[in-house]
């Protein structure tokens, strides 16, 4: 169910999509609505810190996730939690631009990599 | 004269006798004996000169024999060293390209050896980067099937003391 502000908001982002691709600037509109979201949080100075789990549910990490960030960007931290069962153990920290794999399939990809570097 | 009436002989018969018989005999010497004489000496003459010529081919035959021995040696020799010099340059040009040969086989094989080296270092590396794949690829298969919630709890919970650092 849509509402007049959230149509708004998609033709705002489908507008802003249209003219970075004429500047040849190729971008999704999710990318572009996640740059004009970390833009508005830049602005109100929050950040929002998104934790990936294969459950879902990494709220032991929350404390120790949102002191570290606050006290690195000394923005307030907005976290959002999100499942992805291919992490299968672990979890990853997204927050800007970067990007912290804590993940079991991440290990298991580093074991690889290790392992075909040696051979 | 009595005598010779008596003998029988006429003087006059006899001296025309003689008188014949001197003209025969002139007329023999002349017309017979001389020709005759001169034949044999013309005869004995080319007797003489084809005997000299003969002794004289001889003496160039054998001249002739002995050039043709001396050059039939000399060709021997000049042939002999012909060969000897085309039969060295022979062996020296199979030594040559034995030496050749041998060294092309010697960087083939250097070259096939090296190859087959590369090839099975390759394959060792492909097999041991396969190996590694499906050993990280049947891990994760294991962890799906195995990893618990309580695994998960005890994971984020040794999580939480490497986040300050990691976030630093």
């Amino acid at each position: 169910m849509s509402t007049p502000s959230l149509d708004l908001a998609h033709a705002a982002i489908a507008a802003l999509t249209e003219a970075l691709q004429k500047e040849g600037q190729n971008a999704t509109p999710e990318e572009v609505l996640c740059l004009v979201t970390q833009a508005a949080e830049e602005s109100a100075g929050t950040l929002t810190v998104t934790i990936a789990s294969p459950t879902g549910d990494a709220a032991s990490l929350i404390p120790a996730i949102s002191t570290a960030i606050e006290k690195k960007t000394g923005k307030k931290v907005h976290i959002k939690q999100r499942k992805d069962s291919s992490l299968i153990g672990g979890a990853t920290v997204s927050y800007g631009d970067e990007r912290i794999d804590l993940s079991v399939k991440r290990s298991l990809e580093d074991a690889e990599m290790l392992l075909s570097q040696n051979s | 004269m009595e005598l010779l009436n008596a003998l029988g002989i006429d003087l006059g018969v006899l001296i025309s006798q003689l008188i014949n018989y001197g003209i025969l005999l002139v007329a023999l010497t002349v017309l017979l004996y001389r020709p005759i004489l001169k034949l044999l000496d013309e005869r004995k003459d080319r007797i003489a000169k084809s005997m000299e010529d003969s002794k004289k081919i001889e003496h160039q035959l054998k001249e002739m024999e002995t050039s043709r021995k001396a050059a039939m040696k000399e060709l021997d020799q000049k042939s002999s060293a012909l060969l000897a010099e085309a039969k060295k340059q022979a062996d020296t040009s199979r030594s040559e390209l034995m030496k050749a040969a041998e060294q092309e086989v010697s960087a083939l094989l250097e070259r096939g050896k090296k190859q087959l080296e590369d090839e099975k270092r390759k394959m060792v590396a492909d097999l041991e980067k396969t190996v590694a794949k499906v050993t990280v690829a049947l891990a994760g298969k294991i962890l799906e099937r195995e990893f618990t919630p309580a695994d998960q709890s005890r994971l984020l919970s040794s999580l939480q003391k490497d986040i300050p650092a990691l976030i630093q």
